[in-house]
């Protein structure tokens, strides 16, 4: 890694190819003159495997000196281009080829701008109540408005002290307002934003604790029913269905020995690891669950099936250690079928369930 | 200019066997192929050198739907001239024609590598 080799080493490596030491020398050395003379010559030069060489003619354009601030023009010139072939692209990049472009829903403007008038703010400021005790906040979201909206209030009528402290000054003081109100959005935005993420978290685990919590709530719920009786049916409701799905999830866990991996077997319907074997596999350093996965089933996605395969051997479904012989099980078309949606999508979420439970 | 091009005019420059120059083509390539994916650089005096760089991870959007996409990090092969051949262009570019004389002010020569990775 990180050695910079000359010349000579390339010829050497040449030799070791079993060319002739003096000519491989010399070619070599006419192959990058050779290139230069063409792309001087106007052409674009192209070799296979290595890439395009181009000489390339930059239009004049206004500039900037970053240190004073003076315009100033660069005139029209020549760059050499360079651009790397596919397949060379694609060897370099071997390490990362498993990574995939992945869409990023949060929208960052968001939570800023609705901060930015305060009656959104309160409102957002409430749901981060939610997640920990998932009944009873229904209530306190459209009763108890008043109190929850301290928080944020208090941080409001600081911030309008702070304005009227600054109000004396003239215009300069507009900026310096300006400035406040941006910065103190922001930092609200950024509040937001984390005990969203936090309550997305919280949401979506099913696991042992949260059902305690759930049972919890159920003797609160009749504190608040004085308050709003409609609203408390529904509160209920959610409740008995959690811990209806809090029993079975509890009676399944118990059945086999691996227990954490359970829910996912129930998503899936079989369990890979009863799946028959078809072929053993060693790996080897890089090699990645989703490269089997891509060669054996056509999918990346599939890869979780193969970690549910192998996890009386594999700890964590992030590491793979080398040396590991990893089983490639003959799946059912039912459940791995690169061209059927409905596998692919049963496949993201438990993807999506593992990465929860291991990230 | 295809391969086929090149390979002759390597030809008549060192006057070698036209198989014998396209064998050692396609070695060479493979070389620099193996140089690079080890991570290591090839400096060639007087021509440049090829690098890697590692380029990490952006957000970008997806200009006709908006959608936020993560990019994820990648290795990318990356040629940067050397102060010869940066020279010769330079010398190129005030000999041209059409261009005017002076370009005291211009910056370096450009590479096909803009944003520098770490």
């Amino acid at each position: 890694m990180d050695n910079k080799l000359l010349l000579a080493d390339l010829v050497q490596i040449l030799a070791d190819k079993g060319f002739p030491r003096k000519e491989a020398e010399v070619f070599a050395r006419c192959f990058f003159q050779q290139v230069e003379k063409c792309a001087f010559a106007g052409e674009t030069v192209k070799i296979n495997g290595l890439g395009t060489f181009k000489l390339q003619k930059v239009e004049s354009r206004k500039s900037v000196n970053v240190h004073t601030g003076e315009e100033f023009n660069i005139d029209e010139h020549y760059k050499f281009s360079y651009v790397p072939d596919a397949d060379l692209k694609e060897a370099v990049n071997k390490p990362y080829a498993h990574f995939d472009n992945v869409e990023v829903d949060e929208t960052p403007s968001s939570p800023l701008f609705s901060v930015y008038d305060s009656e959104k703010a309160s409102g957002d400021e409430v749901k981060p109540a939610q997640p920990v005790v998932p009944a009873p906040p229904v209530s306190i979201h459209r009763d108890a408005v008043p109190e929850p909206e301290e928080g944020t209030g208090m941080n409001m009528s600081l911030n309008r002290e702070e304005i009227a402290a600054e109000e004396p000054g003239p215009e300069s003081s507009l900026v310096g307002l300006v400035f406040k109100v941006l910065g103190t959005c922001l930092l609200l935005g950024g509040i937001i934003y984390m005990f969203m993420h936090s309550e997305s978290r919280k949401t979506t685990y099913k696991d042992a604790p949260q059902i305690t919590i759930v049972k919890d709530s159920v003797d609160v719920a009749p504190v608040t029913a004085k308050v709003e009786k409609p609203a408390v049916e529904k509160v209920e409701k959610p409740a008995e269905q959690t811990t209806i799905q809090a029993s079975t999830s509890v009676s399944a866990a118990t059945a086999p020995a691996l227990q954490t991996d359970n829910d996912l077997i129930l998503l899936i319907g079989s369990d890979p690891l009863t799946w028959e074997t078809a072929t053993k596999v060693k790996v080897r350093r890089g090699d990645r669950l989703v490269n089997f996965s891509l060669q054996n089933y056509g999918e990346k996605v599939f890869w979780t099936y193969l970690y549910l395969a192998n996890r009386d051997i594999l700890s964590n479904p992030n590491s793979l250690p080398e040396g590991t012989v990893i089983r490639i099980p003959k799946a059912p078309k039912s459940v791995v079928n690169a061209n059927d949606p409905a596998s692919l999508t049963k496949a993201r979420a438990v993807e999506v369930r593992l990465k929860e439970r291991y990230d | 200019m295809k391969q086929k091009d090149f390979i002759k005019a390597v030809q008549q420059e060192t006057g070698m066997d036209a198989a014998l120059v396209e064998q050692l083509t396609v070695a060479v390539t493979d070389g620099i192929r193996d140089i690079l994916t080890n991570g290591d650089n090839l400096s060639i005096q007087g021509f440049g050198s090829f690098e890697v760089r590692r380029k990490d991870e952006r957000l970008s959007v997806h200009p006709a739907t908006g959608k936020r996409f993560m990019v994820p990090p990648k290795i990318v092969p990356v040629f940067r001239p050397g102060v010869t051949l940066k020279d010769r262009i330079k010398t190129f570019t005030q000999s041209e024609p059409d261009t005017v004389g002076d370009s005291g002010l211009t910056d370096d020569i450009e590479t096909s590598d803009n944003n520098d990775g770490q």
